[in-house]
Protein backbone atom coordinates (compact mmCIF):
# COMPACT_ATOMS: atom_id res chain seq x y z
CA UNK A 1 0.00 0.00 0.00
CA UNK A 2 2.94 2.21 1.02
CA UNK A 3 4.22 4.50 -2.20
CA UNK A 4 -0.09 5.72 -3.03
CA UNK A 5 -0.35 8.96 -3.12
CA UNK A 6 -3.56 10.51 -3.50
CA UNK A 7 -4.02 13.94 -4.69
CA UNK A 8 -0.02 13.72 -5.61
CA UNK A 9 0.34 17.45 -4.34
CA UNK A 10 4.10 18.03 -4.66
CA UNK A 11 4.93 20.39 -1.75
CA UNK A 12 7.54 23.70 -3.73
CA UNK A 13 7.57 27.34 -3.89
CA UNK A 14 7.95 27.71 -7.21
CA UNK A 15 5.58 30.83 -9.58
CA UNK A 16 2.29 28.40 -10.16
CA UNK A 17 2.53 27.21 -6.48
CA UNK A 18 2.43 30.77 -5.00
CA UNK A 19 -0.63 31.65 -6.81
CA UNK A 20 -3.74 32.37 -5.87
CA UNK A 21 -5.84 29.05 -6.36
CA UNK A 22 -8.80 30.66 -8.01
CA UNK A 23 -6.46 32.17 -10.62
CA UNK A 24 -4.93 28.36 -11.35
CA UNK A 25 -8.72 26.93 -11.51
CA UNK A 26 -9.82 29.59 -13.15
CA UNK A 27 -6.68 29.72 -16.30
CA UNK A 28 -6.48 25.69 -15.93
CA UNK A 29 -10.58 25.48 -16.53
CA UNK A 30 -9.58 28.29 -20.05
CA UNK A 31 -6.73 25.83 -21.13
CA UNK A 32 -8.71 22.83 -20.70
CA UNK A 33 -11.41 24.25 -22.94
CA UNK A 34 -8.60 25.24 -25.39
CA UNK A 35 -7.71 21.65 -25.87
CA UNK A 36 -10.64 21.26 -28.22
CA UNK A 37 -9.66 24.88 -29.97
CA UNK A 38 -6.13 23.64 -31.44
CA UNK A 39 -6.33 21.79 -34.73
CA UNK A 40 -2.99 21.46 -37.02
CA UNK A 41 -0.05 19.61 -35.88
CA UNK A 42 1.56 23.01 -35.53
CA UNK A 43 -1.09 24.28 -32.87
CA UNK A 44 -1.02 20.69 -31.16
CA UNK A 45 2.84 20.50 -31.00
CA UNK A 46 3.25 24.54 -29.73
CA UNK A 47 0.46 23.90 -27.58
CA UNK A 48 2.34 20.80 -26.46
CA UNK A 49 5.66 22.26 -25.65
CA UNK A 50 3.36 25.17 -23.69
CA UNK A 51 2.29 22.55 -20.95
CA UNK A 52 5.50 21.56 -20.68
CA UNK A 53 6.96 24.60 -20.12
CA UNK A 54 4.37 24.93 -17.27
CA UNK A 55 5.49 21.61 -15.72
CA UNK A 56 8.78 23.26 -15.87
CA UNK A 57 8.15 26.64 -13.97
CA UNK A 58 5.66 24.50 -11.42
CA UNK A 59 9.00 22.55 -10.70
CA UNK A 60 7.31 19.30 -11.37
CA UNK A 61 8.71 18.15 -14.31
CA UNK A 62 9.56 15.03 -12.98
CA UNK A 63 5.92 14.07 -12.82
CA UNK A 64 5.56 15.12 -16.49
CA UNK A 65 5.44 10.99 -17.43
CA UNK A 66 4.08 9.78 -14.15
CA UNK A 67 0.97 11.35 -14.06
CA UNK A 68 -0.18 9.97 -17.55
CA UNK A 69 -0.13 6.04 -16.02
CA UNK A 70 -3.89 6.16 -14.88
CA UNK A 71 -4.96 7.30 -18.10
CA UNK A 72 -2.63 5.00 -20.41
CA UNK A 73 -5.44 2.62 -20.84
CA UNK A 74 -8.31 4.94 -21.87
CA UNK A 75 -5.59 6.55 -24.54
CA UNK A 76 -4.55 2.94 -26.34
CA UNK A 77 -7.92 2.19 -26.09
CA UNK A 78 -9.38 5.53 -28.24
CA UNK A 79 -6.28 4.86 -30.67
CA UNK A 80 -7.17 1.19 -30.98
CA UNK A 81 -11.31 2.05 -31.46
CA UNK A 82 -11.08 4.76 -33.72
CA UNK A 83 -8.03 3.17 -35.78
CA UNK A 84 -9.93 0.07 -36.60
CA UNK A 85 -14.11 1.14 -36.41
CA UNK A 86 -13.36 4.63 -38.60
CA UNK A 87 -14.08 3.75 -42.42
CA UNK A 88 -12.10 5.31 -45.17
CA UNK A 89 -9.10 4.83 -46.97
CA UNK A 90 -7.07 1.40 -45.82
CA UNK A 91 -3.33 2.53 -44.52
CA UNK A 92 -2.50 -1.30 -43.88
CA UNK A 93 -3.86 -4.30 -42.38
CA UNK A 94 -3.44 -6.44 -39.30
CA UNK A 95 -5.03 -9.93 -39.98
CA UNK A 96 -8.48 -9.35 -40.23
CA UNK A 97 -8.52 -5.70 -39.38
CA UNK A 98 -8.08 -2.70 -41.77
CA UNK A 99 -6.25 0.24 -40.78
CA UNK A 100 -7.64 3.61 -42.25
CA UNK A 101 -6.19 6.69 -42.60
CA UNK A 102 -8.62 8.57 -41.63
CA UNK A 103 -8.97 6.11 -38.08
CA UNK A 104 -5.24 6.63 -37.55
CA UNK A 105 -5.70 10.45 -37.36
CA UNK A 106 -8.67 10.66 -35.50
CA UNK A 107 -7.24 8.60 -33.07
CA UNK A 108 -3.93 10.37 -32.37
CA UNK A 109 -5.93 13.55 -32.10
CA UNK A 110 -7.95 12.44 -29.88
CA UNK A 111 -5.21 10.36 -27.82
CA UNK A 112 -3.09 13.60 -27.60
CA UNK A 113 -6.29 15.81 -26.70
CA UNK A 114 -6.49 12.92 -23.29
CA UNK A 115 -3.10 13.56 -22.68
CA UNK A 116 -3.18 17.57 -22.41
CA UNK A 117 -6.20 17.11 -20.91
CA UNK A 118 -4.99 14.87 -17.93
CA UNK A 119 -1.96 16.51 -17.80
CA UNK A 120 -3.29 20.18 -17.12
CA UNK A 121 -5.51 18.92 -14.72
CA UNK A 122 -2.97 17.32 -13.26
CA UNK A 123 -0.80 19.84 -13.31
CA UNK A 124 -3.24 22.13 -11.04
CA UNK A 125 -3.33 19.47 -7.92
CA UNK A 126 0.63 19.19 -8.81
CA UNK A 127 1.07 22.59 -7.45
CA UNK A 128 -1.78 23.57 -5.60
CA UNK A 129 -2.20 21.93 -1.96
CA UNK A 130 -5.51 20.63 -1.15
CA UNK A 131 -6.52 22.99 1.62
CA UNK A 132 -5.85 25.78 -0.77
CA UNK A 133 -8.03 24.49 -3.40
CA UNK A 134 -11.18 23.71 -1.66
CA UNK A 135 -10.61 27.46 -0.05
CA UNK A 136 -10.29 28.42 -3.96
CA UNK A 137 -13.23 26.47 -4.65
CA UNK A 138 -14.99 27.66 -2.15
CA UNK A 139 -14.43 31.63 -2.99
CA UNK A 140 -15.49 30.91 -6.73
CA UNK A 141 -18.79 29.06 -5.76
CA UNK A 142 -19.71 31.40 -3.25
CA UNK A 143 -21.67 33.85 -6.01
CA UNK A 144 -23.89 30.39 -6.46
CA UNK A 145 -24.78 30.63 -2.94
CA UNK A 146 -27.67 33.52 -3.53
CA UNK A 147 -29.06 30.55 -5.48
CA UNK A 148 -29.12 27.47 -3.01
CA UNK A 149 -25.90 26.36 -3.73
CA UNK A 150 -24.03 25.31 -0.38
CA UNK A 151 -20.90 26.73 -1.73
CA UNK A 152 -19.25 26.49 1.76
CA UNK A 153 -20.64 23.27 3.20
CA UNK A 154 -19.50 21.57 -0.26
CA UNK A 155 -16.02 22.92 0.13
CA UNK A 156 -16.09 21.22 3.73
CA UNK A 157 -17.11 17.74 2.41
CA UNK A 158 -14.15 17.80 -0.10
CA UNK A 159 -11.81 19.05 2.71
CA UNK A 160 -12.78 16.69 4.88
CA UNK A 161 -12.58 14.06 2.36
CA UNK A 162 -9.28 15.03 1.09
CA UNK A 163 -8.32 15.35 4.81
CA UNK A 164 -9.03 11.57 5.43
CA UNK A 165 -7.80 9.73 2.43
CA UNK A 166 -4.48 9.34 3.82
CA UNK A 167 -6.27 8.29 6.95
CA UNK A 168 -8.25 6.07 5.33
CA UNK A 169 -5.00 4.33 3.46
CA UNK A 170 -3.73 4.01 6.39
CA UNK A 171 -5.82 2.18 8.30
CA UNK A 172 -6.63 -0.27 5.23
CA UNK A 173 -2.93 -0.91 5.11
CA UNK A 174 -2.74 -1.30 8.97
CA UNK A 175 -6.00 -4.20 8.58
CA UNK A 176 -3.91 -5.98 5.59
CA UNK A 177 -1.01 -6.27 7.96
CA UNK A 178 -3.34 -7.80 11.05
CA UNK A 179 -4.84 -9.93 8.16
CA UNK A 180 -1.79 -11.07 6.63
CA UNK A 181 -0.22 -11.64 10.13
CA UNK A 182 -3.05 -14.43 10.28
CA UNK A 183 -2.16 -16.09 7.12
CA UNK A 184 -4.09 -14.15 4.51
CA UNK A 185 -3.09 -14.33 1.41
CA UNK A 186 -4.58 -11.29 -0.37
CA UNK A 187 -2.48 -12.19 -3.73
CA UNK A 188 -4.25 -15.44 -3.72
CA UNK A 189 -5.62 -16.08 -7.51
CA UNK A 190 -8.43 -18.31 -6.27
CA UNK A 191 -11.84 -15.91 -6.53
CA UNK A 192 -13.23 -17.74 -3.24
CA UNK A 193 -10.31 -16.95 -1.14
CA UNK A 194 -10.02 -13.50 -1.74
CA UNK A 195 -13.48 -13.51 -1.33
CA UNK A 196 -12.93 -14.17 1.92
CA UNK A 197 -9.78 -12.03 2.74
CA UNK A 198 -11.90 -9.19 1.15
CA UNK A 199 -14.27 -9.62 3.84
CA UNK A 200 -12.16 -9.67 6.36
CA UNK A 201 -10.14 -6.12 4.91
CA UNK A 202 -13.74 -4.65 4.38
CA UNK A 203 -15.85 -5.37 7.64
CA UNK A 204 -13.33 -3.65 9.78
CA UNK A 205 -12.75 -1.01 7.24
CA UNK A 206 -16.57 -0.05 7.17
CA UNK A 207 -16.82 -0.08 11.09
CA UNK A 208 -13.32 2.50 11.51
CA UNK A 209 -15.35 4.69 8.52
CA UNK A 210 -18.25 5.03 10.13
CA UNK A 211 -16.89 5.29 13.62
CA UNK A 212 -14.85 7.96 12.42
CA UNK A 213 -17.35 9.73 10.71
CA UNK A 214 -19.46 9.70 14.18
CA UNK A 215 -16.68 10.64 16.43
CA UNK A 216 -15.93 13.69 13.30
CA UNK A 217 -19.29 15.18 13.59
CA UNK A 218 -19.56 15.01 17.43
CA UNK A 219 -16.14 16.67 17.56
CA UNK A 220 -17.09 19.35 15.08
CA UNK A 221 -20.48 20.01 16.79
CA UNK A 222 -18.71 20.52 20.31
CA UNK A 223 -16.55 23.18 18.63
CA UNK A 224 -19.60 25.07 17.29
CA UNK A 225 -19.70 23.53 13.46
CA UNK A 226 -23.27 24.76 12.43
CA UNK A 227 -24.21 24.12 8.83
CA UNK A 228 -25.30 27.08 7.39
CA UNK A 229 -23.29 29.59 9.78
CA UNK A 230 -20.96 32.42 8.00
CA UNK A 231 -17.51 31.32 8.60
CA UNK A 232 -14.24 32.99 8.59
CA UNK A 233 -10.88 31.63 7.18
CA UNK A 234 -7.53 31.12 8.89
CA UNK A 235 -6.19 31.53 5.14
CA UNK A 236 -7.68 34.72 3.72
CA UNK A 237 -7.11 33.95 0.01
CA UNK A 238 -5.45 37.47 -2.02
CA UNK A 239 -4.88 37.97 -5.69
CA UNK A 240 -1.55 39.72 -5.73
CA UNK A 241 -0.19 41.61 -8.64
CA UNK A 242 1.04 38.32 -9.76
CA UNK A 243 -2.58 36.90 -9.87
CA UNK A 244 -3.83 39.82 -12.08
CA UNK A 245 -0.15 40.07 -14.86
CA UNK A 246 -1.35 36.06 -15.23
CA UNK A 247 -5.01 36.45 -16.04
CA UNK A 248 -4.46 39.15 -18.09
CA UNK A 249 -1.99 37.83 -20.04
CA UNK A 250 -4.07 34.65 -20.33
CA UNK A 251 -6.98 36.98 -21.83
CA UNK A 252 -4.90 38.89 -24.27
CA UNK A 253 -2.99 35.54 -25.53
CA UNK A 254 -6.49 33.13 -25.60
CA UNK A 255 -8.08 36.66 -26.81
CA UNK A 256 -6.00 36.58 -30.03
CA UNK A 257 -5.80 33.17 -30.60
CA UNK A 258 -9.60 32.95 -30.61
CA UNK A 259 -9.56 35.68 -32.99
CA UNK A 260 -6.75 34.37 -35.16
CA UNK A 261 -8.63 30.97 -35.29
CA UNK A 262 -12.31 31.97 -36.08
CA UNK A 263 -12.24 35.44 -37.65
CA UNK B 1 12.26 -20.73 18.71
CA UNK B 2 14.50 -17.53 18.72
CA UNK B 3 14.22 -14.54 16.71
CA UNK B 4 16.74 -12.15 15.96
CA UNK B 5 17.20 -8.83 13.73
CA UNK B 6 20.57 -8.43 12.23
CA UNK B 7 21.73 -4.66 11.31
CA UNK B 8 17.84 -3.76 9.99
CA UNK B 9 17.29 -0.92 8.58
CA UNK B 10 14.52 0.19 6.83
CA UNK B 11 13.52 3.31 5.16
CA UNK B 12 9.65 4.54 4.40
CA UNK B 13 8.62 5.64 0.89
CA UNK B 14 12.19 4.83 -0.80
CA UNK B 15 12.57 7.27 -3.64
CA UNK B 16 9.82 9.65 -3.19
CA UNK B 17 10.17 13.15 -1.68
CA UNK B 18 8.41 11.92 1.23
CA UNK B 19 10.76 9.21 2.22
CA UNK B 20 11.95 9.36 5.88
CA UNK B 21 14.24 6.71 7.82
CA UNK B 22 12.02 4.07 9.62
CA UNK B 23 14.58 2.12 11.96
CA UNK B 24 18.92 2.35 11.28
CA UNK B 25 20.81 -1.13 11.84
CA UNK B 26 18.58 -2.50 14.71
CA UNK B 27 19.98 -5.18 16.13
CA UNK B 28 17.92 -7.31 18.48
CA UNK B 29 17.93 -11.53 19.80
CA UNK B 30 15.37 -13.22 21.74
CA UNK B 31 16.32 -16.65 23.23
CA UNK B 32 13.37 -19.08 23.14
CA UNK B 33 11.05 -18.39 26.87
CA UNK B 34 12.96 -14.90 26.68
CA UNK B 35 10.29 -11.58 27.67
CA UNK B 36 11.61 -9.08 25.82
CA UNK B 37 10.43 -5.26 27.05
CA UNK B 38 10.44 -2.61 24.25
CA UNK B 39 10.60 1.34 25.02
CA UNK B 40 10.73 4.11 22.88
CA UNK B 41 9.04 7.87 22.69
CA UNK B 42 6.23 8.15 20.08
CA UNK B 43 7.99 7.86 16.13
CA UNK B 44 11.12 5.82 17.64
CA UNK B 45 10.62 2.85 15.40
CA UNK B 46 8.99 0.42 17.63
CA UNK B 47 6.15 -0.31 15.15
CA UNK B 48 8.54 -0.36 12.22
CA UNK B 49 10.92 -2.87 14.27
CA UNK B 50 7.89 -4.97 15.06
CA UNK B 51 6.56 -5.15 11.56
CA UNK B 52 9.71 -6.67 10.55
CA UNK B 53 9.65 -9.90 13.09
CA UNK B 54 7.34 -11.41 10.93
CA UNK B 55 7.83 -10.17 7.45
CA UNK B 56 5.21 -7.54 6.89
CA UNK B 57 7.84 -5.42 6.31
CA UNK B 58 11.14 -6.36 4.29
CA UNK B 59 14.32 -4.95 5.58
CA UNK B 60 16.65 -2.50 2.75
CA UNK B 61 19.57 -4.17 4.72
CA UNK B 62 20.39 -6.88 7.30
CA UNK B 63 18.25 -10.10 7.99
CA UNK B 64 15.69 -11.58 10.00
CA UNK B 65 16.58 -14.55 11.20
CA UNK B 66 14.28 -17.07 12.75
CA UNK B 67 16.25 -19.94 14.13
CA UNK B 68 18.70 -18.73 12.39
CA UNK B 69 17.19 -19.11 9.30
CA UNK B 70 16.59 -15.80 7.20
CA UNK B 71 12.68 -15.32 6.91
CA UNK B 72 12.78 -13.80 3.44
CA UNK B 73 14.27 -16.64 1.28
CA UNK B 74 11.48 -18.32 -0.03
CA UNK B 75 7.82 -17.95 0.04
CA UNK B 76 7.90 -20.81 2.50
CA UNK B 77 10.01 -20.12 4.87
CA UNK B 78 7.85 -16.42 4.91
CA UNK B 79 4.63 -18.22 5.76
CA UNK B 80 6.34 -20.25 8.46
CA UNK B 81 7.46 -16.95 9.57
CA UNK B 82 4.28 -15.24 9.57
CA UNK B 83 2.35 -18.20 11.53
CA UNK B 84 4.98 -19.01 13.94
CA UNK B 85 5.62 -15.09 15.64
CA UNK B 86 1.98 -14.14 16.49
CA UNK B 87 2.20 -10.31 16.22
CA UNK B 88 -0.97 -8.30 18.02
CA UNK B 89 -1.15 -5.04 16.32
CA UNK B 90 -2.55 -2.11 18.60
CA UNK B 91 -5.89 -1.69 19.54
CA UNK B 92 -6.40 -5.19 18.10
CA UNK B 93 -10.11 -5.57 18.25
CA UNK B 94 -10.42 -2.97 15.68
CA UNK B 95 -9.52 -5.01 13.38
CA UNK B 96 -12.38 -7.90 14.25
CA UNK B 97 -14.78 -8.57 11.05
CA UNK B 98 -16.17 -12.21 11.89
CA UNK B 99 -20.24 -12.80 12.43
CA UNK B 100 -19.15 -14.74 15.31
CA UNK B 101 -16.28 -15.24 17.76
CA UNK B 102 -16.17 -18.66 16.59
CA UNK B 103 -15.11 -17.77 12.96
CA UNK B 104 -13.06 -15.05 13.95
CA UNK B 105 -10.54 -16.88 15.98
CA UNK B 106 -11.13 -19.95 13.39
CA UNK B 107 -9.74 -17.83 10.56
CA UNK B 108 -6.08 -17.67 11.71
CA UNK B 109 -5.66 -21.65 11.87
CA UNK B 110 -7.71 -22.18 8.51
CA UNK B 111 -5.69 -19.92 6.67
CA UNK B 112 -2.59 -21.45 7.58
CA UNK B 113 -4.34 -24.77 6.56
CA UNK B 114 -4.54 -26.82 9.98
CA UNK B 115 -6.88 -29.83 9.59
CA UNK B 116 -10.56 -29.01 9.68
CA UNK B 117 -11.30 -31.41 12.28
CA UNK B 118 -8.95 -30.10 14.89
CA UNK B 119 -9.86 -26.44 14.49
CA UNK B 120 -12.79 -26.35 16.90
CA UNK B 121 -10.48 -28.07 19.55
CA UNK B 122 -7.70 -25.58 18.66
CA UNK B 123 -10.34 -22.65 18.80
CA UNK B 124 -11.74 -24.22 22.36
CA UNK B 125 -8.22 -24.07 23.58
CA UNK B 126 -7.12 -20.76 22.45
CA UNK B 127 -10.36 -19.21 24.21
CA UNK B 128 -9.53 -21.16 27.60
CA UNK B 129 -5.97 -19.89 27.03
CA UNK B 130 -7.86 -16.37 27.25
CA UNK B 131 -10.01 -16.56 29.82
CA UNK B 132 -13.20 -16.52 27.59
CA UNK B 133 -15.35 -19.24 27.91
CA UNK B 134 -16.16 -21.90 24.62
CA UNK B 135 -19.55 -22.88 24.93
CA UNK B 136 -20.45 -19.16 26.13
CA UNK B 137 -18.82 -17.02 23.44
CA UNK B 138 -18.50 -18.96 20.76
CA UNK B 139 -21.67 -17.81 18.80
CA UNK B 140 -21.36 -14.42 20.62
CA UNK B 141 -20.98 -11.63 17.79
CA UNK B 142 -17.99 -9.88 18.35
CA UNK B 143 -19.23 -6.31 17.99
CA UNK B 144 -21.50 -7.07 21.11
CA UNK B 145 -18.68 -7.71 23.70
CA UNK B 146 -16.83 -5.45 25.77
CA UNK B 147 -14.00 -3.82 24.80
CA UNK B 148 -12.31 -6.16 27.13
CA UNK B 149 -13.47 -9.17 25.82
CA UNK B 150 -12.63 -8.09 22.26
CA UNK B 151 -9.28 -7.54 22.66
CA UNK B 152 -8.93 -11.34 24.08
CA UNK B 153 -10.97 -12.51 21.09
CA UNK B 154 -8.46 -10.63 18.81
CA UNK B 155 -5.47 -12.15 21.37
CA UNK B 156 -7.13 -15.71 21.00
CA UNK B 157 -7.43 -14.80 16.95
CA UNK B 158 -3.65 -14.49 16.85
CA UNK B 159 -2.77 -17.83 19.79
CA UNK B 160 -5.23 -20.15 17.52
CA UNK B 161 -2.56 -20.11 14.78
CA UNK B 162 -0.11 -21.90 17.79
CA UNK B 163 2.83 -19.65 17.21
CA UNK B 164 5.83 -19.58 19.21
CA UNK B 165 7.12 -15.74 19.15
CA UNK B 166 4.40 -13.61 20.78
CA UNK B 167 4.40 -10.19 19.77
CA UNK B 168 2.39 -7.64 21.15
CA UNK B 169 2.60 -3.58 20.40
CA UNK B 170 1.25 -2.05 23.46
CA UNK B 171 -1.28 -4.96 24.56
CA UNK B 172 -2.86 -3.16 27.61
CA UNK B 173 -3.34 0.49 26.13
CA UNK B 174 -7.26 1.15 26.44
CA UNK B 175 -7.67 -1.47 29.03
CA UNK B 176 -9.36 -1.27 32.46
CA UNK B 177 -7.10 -2.56 35.17
CA UNK B 178 -8.47 -5.72 35.31
CA UNK B 179 -8.63 -6.20 31.45
CA UNK B 180 -4.88 -5.32 32.18
CA UNK B 181 -4.55 -7.49 34.82
CA UNK B 182 -5.96 -10.67 33.36
CA UNK B 183 -3.76 -10.15 29.63
CA UNK B 184 -1.05 -9.54 32.15
CA UNK B 185 -1.70 -13.28 33.50
CA UNK B 186 -2.71 -14.78 30.44
CA UNK B 187 0.48 -13.32 28.73
CA UNK B 188 2.71 -14.70 31.79
CA UNK B 189 1.48 -18.09 31.80
CA UNK B 190 2.30 -18.86 27.77
CA UNK B 191 5.71 -17.37 29.01
CA UNK B 192 6.10 -19.84 31.98
CA UNK B 193 4.39 -22.90 31.18
CA UNK B 194 4.87 -22.75 27.30
CA UNK B 195 8.01 -21.47 27.25
CA UNK B 196 6.75 -19.15 24.21
CA UNK B 197 8.92 -15.70 23.29
CA UNK B 198 7.39 -12.88 24.19
CA UNK B 199 8.19 -9.30 22.77
CA UNK B 200 6.11 -6.43 24.42
CA UNK B 201 6.51 -2.95 23.66
CA UNK B 202 5.14 -0.55 26.18
CA UNK B 203 4.97 2.60 27.64
CA UNK B 204 3.52 1.16 30.53
CA UNK B 205 6.80 -0.24 31.85
CA UNK B 206 5.71 -0.80 35.18
CA UNK B 207 3.29 -3.36 34.41
CA UNK B 208 5.86 -5.99 33.37
CA UNK B 209 8.58 -4.68 34.89
CA UNK B 210 8.87 -7.79 36.96
CA UNK B 211 8.58 -9.90 34.29
CA UNK B 212 10.61 -9.25 31.53
CA UNK B 213 13.83 -10.17 31.12
CA UNK B 214 15.23 -7.79 28.77
CA UNK B 215 14.75 -4.54 28.34
CA UNK B 216 15.52 -2.61 24.75
CA UNK B 217 14.86 1.15 24.39
CA UNK B 218 14.56 2.97 20.86
CA UNK B 219 14.88 6.10 20.19
CA UNK B 220 15.02 7.63 16.40
CA UNK B 221 14.86 4.77 14.96
CA UNK B 222 17.99 3.07 16.74
CA UNK B 223 18.46 0.96 19.76
CA UNK B 224 19.72 3.24 22.30
CA UNK B 225 19.89 0.99 25.42
CA UNK B 226 19.39 -2.69 26.00
CA UNK B 227 19.82 -5.24 28.71
CA UNK B 228 18.36 -6.58 31.81
CA UNK B 229 15.12 -4.66 32.13
CA UNK B 230 16.10 -3.85 36.24
CA UNK B 231 19.32 -2.08 34.97
CA UNK B 232 17.79 -0.35 32.29
CA UNK B 233 15.66 1.21 33.92
CA UNK B 234 18.22 2.67 36.63
CA UNK B 235 19.69 4.35 33.12
CA UNK B 236 19.22 7.93 33.12
CA UNK B 237 18.67 7.94 29.66
CA UNK B 238 14.97 6.83 30.82
CA UNK B 239 14.54 10.40 32.21
CA UNK B 240 16.24 11.70 29.20
CA UNK B 241 13.84 10.23 26.46
CA UNK B 242 11.01 11.17 28.50
CA UNK B 243 10.40 7.17 29.24
CA UNK B 244 7.99 6.37 31.97
CA UNK B 245 9.71 4.27 34.71
CA UNK B 246 8.02 2.28 37.72
CA UNK B 247 7.60 4.24 40.94
CA UNK B 248 9.49 1.84 42.95
CA UNK B 249 12.21 2.87 41.00
CA UNK B 250 11.95 6.30 41.15
CA UNK B 251 11.65 5.88 44.76
CA UNK B 252 14.68 3.90 45.07
CA UNK B 253 16.56 6.94 43.01
CA UNK B 254 15.28 8.95 45.62
CA UNK B 255 16.21 7.11 48.29
CA UNK B 256 20.12 6.52 46.31
CA UNK B 257 19.63 10.36 45.83
CA UNK B 258 19.53 10.72 49.48
CA UNK B 259 22.28 8.73 51.00
CA UNK B 260 20.36 5.67 51.79
CA UNK B 261 21.20 2.12 49.90
CA UNK B 262 18.30 0.31 48.22
CA UNK B 263 19.33 -3.41 47.32
CA UNK B 264 18.08 -5.35 44.87
CA UNK B 265 16.89 -3.07 42.06
CA UNK B 266 12.97 -3.37 43.54
CA UNK B 267 10.47 -2.56 40.04
CA UNK B 268 7.16 -3.04 42.06
CA UNK B 269 5.45 -1.47 44.70
CA UNK B 270 5.66 -5.00 46.89
CA UNK B 271 9.46 -4.90 46.56
CA UNK B 272 10.15 -1.43 47.18
CA UNK B 273 7.87 -1.78 50.34
CA UNK B 274 9.75 -4.95 51.68
CA UNK B 275 12.68 -3.00 50.94
CA UNK B 276 11.73 -0.18 52.88
CA UNK B 277 10.34 -2.61 55.85
CA UNK B 278 13.70 -3.98 56.28
CA UNK B 279 15.69 -0.70 56.11
CA UNK B 280 13.17 0.71 58.73
CA UNK B 281 13.89 -2.41 60.82
CA UNK B 282 17.81 -2.13 59.94
CA UNK B 283 17.73 1.54 61.81
CA UNK B 284 15.89 0.67 64.35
Amino acid sequence: MEGIVFGQYVPGNSLLHRLDPRTKIIVSAILLWLVFVVETPAEFAGYGLFILLLYVIGGVAGSFLKVMKPGLFLIVITLVLNMTFTPGKVLFNIGPVSVSQTGLENGLILGVKIVYLILLSSLVTLVTSPVRMTDGLEQLMKPLQRVGLPASELAMMINIALRFIPTFWEETDKIIKAQKSRGADFESWRLQKRAKYMTALLVPLFVSSFRKADELALAMESRGYVVGMKRTSLHKLEFRAVDFVVLAGLAVVTGSFVFYKYF
Amino acid sequence: MSIELRNVSYVYSKGTPFARPGIKGINIRAARGEWLAVMGPTGSGKSTMLQHLNGLLKPDSGEVLLDDTNIHLSAASLREARQKVGLVFQYPEHQLFGATVYEEIAYGPENYGFPAGEIPEIVRKAMDTVGLSYEKYKYRQPYELSGGEKRRVALAGVLAASPEIIVLDEPTAGLDAIGRQLLTETITGLNCAHGKTVIWVTHEIAEIAHLADRLLVLNKGEVVVTGKTREVLTNPIMSELGLDIPPAVAISGELGARGIPVRGQPVTLDEIGEEIIRLVKEKL
